[in-house]
């Protein structure tokens, strides 16, 4: 993953989860560390500066094993007036779910979302080197949170992560490095990992989460067969492992498969190959069907040459096999099954697999679709409160009843003051932003249009019992 | 710089008395600022500073009552007494000349919240303490208090399981008073006077500094107060709602619309104010119900800012005033 790239910042906190307001916090949160590629250091100035994110938790399939996204405006790295780095949230963060009750989320930003204010910070001027010379495309956040059990109530997660370089061309929402995935029974949640100068550097934050193996030692086998040890892969407190090398045992770091060991056995393996979706959760309705765009890694990289992706929707439809381009890249047409369905995607070579029966989130790569209905038929309702009530913000209540808090969704005189607010949160360039509504992204083409319609007319009438009372009018 | 009254005797029965002064002063802080706040309009970085210090204010009340719990008092936020009125002094403050207004927002709104937050030490005696030494008085008697004062009942404190995560924490002994008074004394880097460092959200005083000057403050380690003035923080003064100053001051009769705009916005306040009554007295849930109701304060505010009385005509505005009569 780009961020185990260097320069990049190592943050602790914890993270409070309301499941009923779907609002998620980031709290006690501040930079431990930063990484210039010799080591954690500590004694850069952002070193110590909290960070803050507020985001909504939404289950893109609430019944499914994943399609958990947090949607956001804003993550910051440090106060205003010091050293800082500011993202302004286009997507969303994703998760990939690494236990019962963990999970792993990244989002990445592009250039034009984010300012950095290093000052005296050489992490962050380093940083900013990396995009002015066109090295990252912008900044990447990937933080793993893992279920405090000792807290009672609402849920909350101990939280560690890294805010670093999101290299051109990697995925913008989850791990895009070599991947270790679970051998066995082991209950190990896969890892990520990649050689960064003179270091094999490996998280296992995500890996580590729940269960703790003991000792891990990692070793590389060459294309030839040879099995060359590397040595122990000791953890910091954030999940990441860096192993300096020699320059031989590096290069079969490089080049061979990658095995963790633990008791002797071992428990993570790489996998050569991996597919990730450029939108791991991907929102369309009827009306604009699209394309799953998913892109095939091998060892971490975009592949060089066309390969096959095996296509599984367990209980959906028959599993079908497309093939990429040279460059890895492949686009899947989404048909109109309405509806929420993880979609898992199986790259190989050679002989397909079998297709699994049912989706495991830690190891197959996978995205989330999710289709909603046109609801066409509400087109020809007039845009009355009585339908608009009934169509559309009745359900927005029962659904998540956290809207009552701002807004009384069965006054019509109140959401006819807010119309025009109302119609702002639930458009369409509004659906990535923090206070979208409704905040489970559950509003279909025919009801925006009705809600639009009637949003419009109070609006209008408004501005004109306005213009009629006001003098000259 | 704010100077209060002297402190009072230090018994329990005194500490209870000093509690429910300071529940009053944080209190009586937060109408200026959501004035000045509701009023901001397009101005997303005074917005942001506004809103931060509101809620560290609003955590400050909620923390003294805890305090006040833990010693077996009961926190007076709904009454007649408990709520200044605008313009007007800060409860217990010396300077009766001196009122605290509701001002729009604006550079005088603004130089009012830097008056208001400006840490400070006494020189000498201090028979005029600043908050900062007001709260340092409480320490000793607090940590004098026999084991057997301490109320540890939970239902007479609020935590951090709904609101203000990871600060809100009860208090059930003197080292969980030292706690909340740590976080209320030392809010924001710049309240002891050390340099700047950035490593965590600046004192109000500084934020509204800022907001006076429209400049950003910024780090400068090498300068010896550890900052600077940079540049423009983007505050557009003329985006701001042209609210009236000192809106209860104003004669509404006659304007029926205007009266009523903040009749609601009166109900709307004195709502939140019963709710987090419920809340510290024994309803810890109850403050969910002040969080709904400071929104409805909200939408409100902005009704009455679009509501014009007077010749020449301005806008009403929320006067924050306790009127329970108007909840029936």
């Amino acid at each position: 993953m780009s961020v185990l790239d260097v320069p990049h910042l190592l943050f602790r906190g914890l993270m409070a989860w309301d499941p009923v307001t779907h609002r998620s916090v980031l709290f006690g949160a501040s930079v431990t560390g930063v990484d210039l590629g010799d080591g954690v250091v500590r004694d850069d100035p952002v070193v110590g500066v909290p960070l803050s994110l507020t985001g909504m938790l939404v289950d893109a399939d609430p019944d499914g094993p994943a399609g958990a996204q947090l949607f956001y405006d804003a993550f910051t790295v440090g106060v205003d007036g010091g050293c800082q780095v500011a993202l302004t949230g286009a997507r969303p963060f994703c998760s990939r779910p690494t236990g019962p009750a963990s999970a792993v989320w990244q989002a990445s930003v592009a250039e034009a979302g984010f300012a950095i204010s290093a000052f005296d910070s050489v992490a962050l001027a380093r940083l900013q080197d990396e995009v002015d010379a066109g090295r990252a495309d912008g900044i990447t956040v990937r933080f793993t949170a893992r279920r405090d059990e000792h807290h009672g109530g609402p849920a909350r997660s101990l939280v560690v992560g890294v805010v670093g370089p999101w290299r051109c061309g990697e995925p913008v929402a989850e791990p895009g490095d070599r991947t270790l995935v679970p051998v066995g029974p082991a209950p190990l949640a896969p890892a990520s990992a990649r050689v960064v100068g003179s270091r094999l550097v490996v998280d296992l934050a995500g890996s580590l989460a729940e269960t703790d193996p003991g000792p891990l030692d990692v070793r590389a086998t060459t294309p030839g067969g040879t099995v060359v040890p590397l040595g122990p892969l000791i953890a910091d407190g954030h999940g990441i492992a860096a192993l300096p090398l020699d320059p031989a045992p590096l290069d079969a770091a490089a080049t061979g498969t990658l095995d963790l060991v633990a008791g002797g056995r071992v428990v993570l393996r790489e996998r050569e190959l991996a597919a990730v979706a450029t939108t791991p959760n991907l929102h369309l309705d009827e009306v604009a069907l699209g394309d799953l765009d998913v892109r095939v890694l091998r060892r971490g990289r975009p592949v060089t040459a066309p390969t096959s992706v095996l296509v599984v929707r367990p209980g959906v439809a028959d599993p079908v096999t497309v093939t990429t381009d040279d460059d890895g890249c492949a686009s899947i047409p989404v048909d109109d099954a309405v509806g929420a369905w993880p979609w898992i995607l199986l790259p190989y070579d050679g002989d397909p697999p079998a297709a699994p029966s049912a989706l495991d989130p830690r190891t197959m790569g996978h995205a989330t679709v999710r289709v909603l209905p046109r609801d066409q038929q509400l087109d020809a309702l007039p845009p009355t409160w009585a339908n608009v009530h009934r169509h559309v913000l009745a359900g927005w209540k029962a659904q998540a009843p956290c809207m009552d808090g701002w807004l009384d969704l069965a006054d019509e005189a109140a959401c006819a003051r807010t119309a025009r607010l109302i119609r702002q949160l639930t458009g369409v360039e509004n659906h990535d932003r923090h206070r979208y509504m409704p905040v489970t992204r559950d509003l279909t083409v025919g009801q925006r249009t009705l809600l639009h319609r009637w949003c419009d007319e109070v609006t209008d009438a408004a501005a004109a019992r306005l213009r009629k009372s006001s003098p000259g009018g | 710089m704010i100077r209060l009254v002297p402190a009072g005797p230090t018994d329990l029965r005194g500490l209870r008395t000093m509690l429910q002064r300071a529940v009053r002063l944080e209190l009586a802080t937060l109408p200026p600022y959501l004035y000045a706040l509701f009023s901001a309009g397009e101005n997303p970085a005074a917005v942001d500073r506004i809103q931060h210090i509101v809620r560290e204010e609003m955590l400050h009340v909620v923390l003294v009552c805890n305090i006040l719990n833990a010693i077996g008092g009961t926190p007076r936020i709904a009454h007649p007494d408990a709520v200044p009125t605008y313009p007007g002094p800060l409860p217990h403050s010396v300077e009766e000349g001196r009122p605290i207004r509701l001002l729009p927002f604006s550079v005088e709104a603004m130089a009012q919240g830097v008056d208001v937050e400006e840490p400070g030490e006494a020189p000498g005696e201090v028979p005029f303490p600043t908050v900062g030494q007001f709260y340092d008085s409480l320490r000793d008697p607090l940590r004098a208090l026999p084991r057997a004062a301490w109320d540890t009942r939970p239902e007479r404190q609020l935590d951090d399981a709904t609101f203000f995560p990871g600060a809100l924490h009860p208090v059930r002994d003197a080292d969980g008073a030292m706690a909340a008074i740590d976080r209320i004394a030392t809010a924001g880097e710049g309240s002891t006077g050390a340099p700047l460092a950035f490593r965590r959200e600046l004192a109000p005083h500084h934020r509204f500094e800022e907001m006076r000057r429209n400049q950003v403050l910024e780090r400068a380690p090498d300068e010896a107060r550890g900052y600077r003035w940079g540049p423009s923080l983007g505050i557009d003064w003329n985006a701001a709602i042209p609210a009236v100053a000192d809106p209860g001051a104003h004669d509404l009769a006659g304007w029926p619309e205007a009266q009523a705009a903040q009749d609601r916005c009166d109900r709307a306040y004195t709502s939140m104010l019963r709710e987090v009554q419920r809340a510290v007295t024994g309803e810890p849930a109850r403050l969910a119900h002040a969080a709904a109701d400071m929104l409805t304060l909200r939408r409100e505010a902005i009704r009455a800012f679009a509501t014009p009385f007077g010749t020449p005509p301005r806008t009403a505005g929320p006067a924050f005033r306790y009127r329970p009569g108007l909840l029936g």
